[in-house]
């Protein structure tokens, strides 16, 4: 009955070992076809987990988010290395909290990983729906109650925060 | 030509990440506390990092591949340091979190330069709550 999981499960992990190996003869090829159908009927279920909504919308959703994280990103590192580098060193952290409206694991995961990433801010701790930011300055912490990350990441997951 | 205007790209993009990773250790030195290092460290690392390993996937594929005319070998290289650049991207912000958190856990206080009340005080919003006692 999973066999088309199990199946999808080894095409993903023979085309990584494929791309790892870059080698063609029959010993590669055929321990890395015996490898992945062992893994594949192995642990099949963790890569395919109960069931999934709108799975291929969320991935293109995800995709689309990727150049404004890589914005973001550069836009913290300038930030960061700013900070250090200035002789005044601009600094003035605090631990804040913020309770957030998403709902899934997989939302508040990709939340606070983008948290991390971005802008002057470190996620500490997620108690249920409350996240522990630490924040290096106030203008930051500022940037990240204004709601503009959370509203791109409930939009990828199809969650309601208004 | 195309291949020294390949090299100077290269060269170009290890120098930018090299000013990144550099910007990040000094300010890992500077900050005053364990939390602020946090940011010095694990973020500057992740743009210094990409940096760097985009002037190889760069000089993979424009020098060893077209250039040089490997180009198959090349790609595969490529697809690995990608590989490699999705991995850091993931890694680097999750044990960012798992470091912070277990310095949160065990009661940590961060460093402030003003005074806790003022500083919320400051902020717009009425969303904040006054978290930072808690460990």
């Amino acid at each position: 009955m999973n066999i088309k999981y199990i199946f999808i499960t080894f095409l993903i992990l023979f085309t990584f070992w494929i791309l790892l190996s870059a080698h063609f003869d029959i010993l590669h090829v055929g321990s890395g076809i015996v490898c992945c159908a062992i893994v594949a009927y192995a642990s099949h279920d963790l890569l395919f987990t109960g069931t999934q909504n709108h799975g291929l919308t969320k991935t293109t959703r995800f995709i689309a988010y990727l150049p404004w994280l890589t914005y973001q990103i550069v836009i913290a590192n300038i930030d960061v290395a700013r900070r250090a580098l200035s002789p005044s060193m601009p600094i003035d952290p605090h631990i804040f909290t913020f309770k957030t409206k998403l709902k899934s694991d997989v939302a508040r995961t990709a939340l606070a990983n983008s948290i991390t990433l971005t802008p002057g801010t470190v996620t500490v701790d997620i108690i249920d729906d409350v996240f522990y930011v630490h924040a290096i300055a106030k203008e930051p912490a500022e940037d990240l109650l204004e709601g503009t990350m959370e509203r791109k990441v409930a939009h990828i997951f199809m969650e309601d925060v208004t | 030509m195309f291949d020294t205007i390949i090299i100077s790209i290269v060269i170009l993009l290890l120098l930018i990440g090299l000013f990144f990773t550099v910007a990040g250790t000094i300010g890992f030195v500077r900050f005053p506390d364990f939390y602020s290092r946090m940011h010095a460290t694990g973020k500057c690392d992740t743009l210094g990092e990409g940096l760097m390993l985009l002037a190889l996937i760069i000089y993979m594929i424009g020098y060893e591949g077209i250039f040089k005319g490997d180009l198959v070998h090349a790609l595969f290289i490529s697809i690995k340091i990608i590989l490699l650049i999705l991995f850091i991207l993931l890694a680097n912000p999750t044990s960012t979190h798992a470091i912070a958190k277990a310095a949160h856990d065990v009661g940590l206080q961060p460093w402030k330069k003003t005074d806790e009340t003022q500083w919320m005080n400051d902020m717009e919003t009425d969303e904040v709550t006054n978290g930072g006692e808690t460990g």
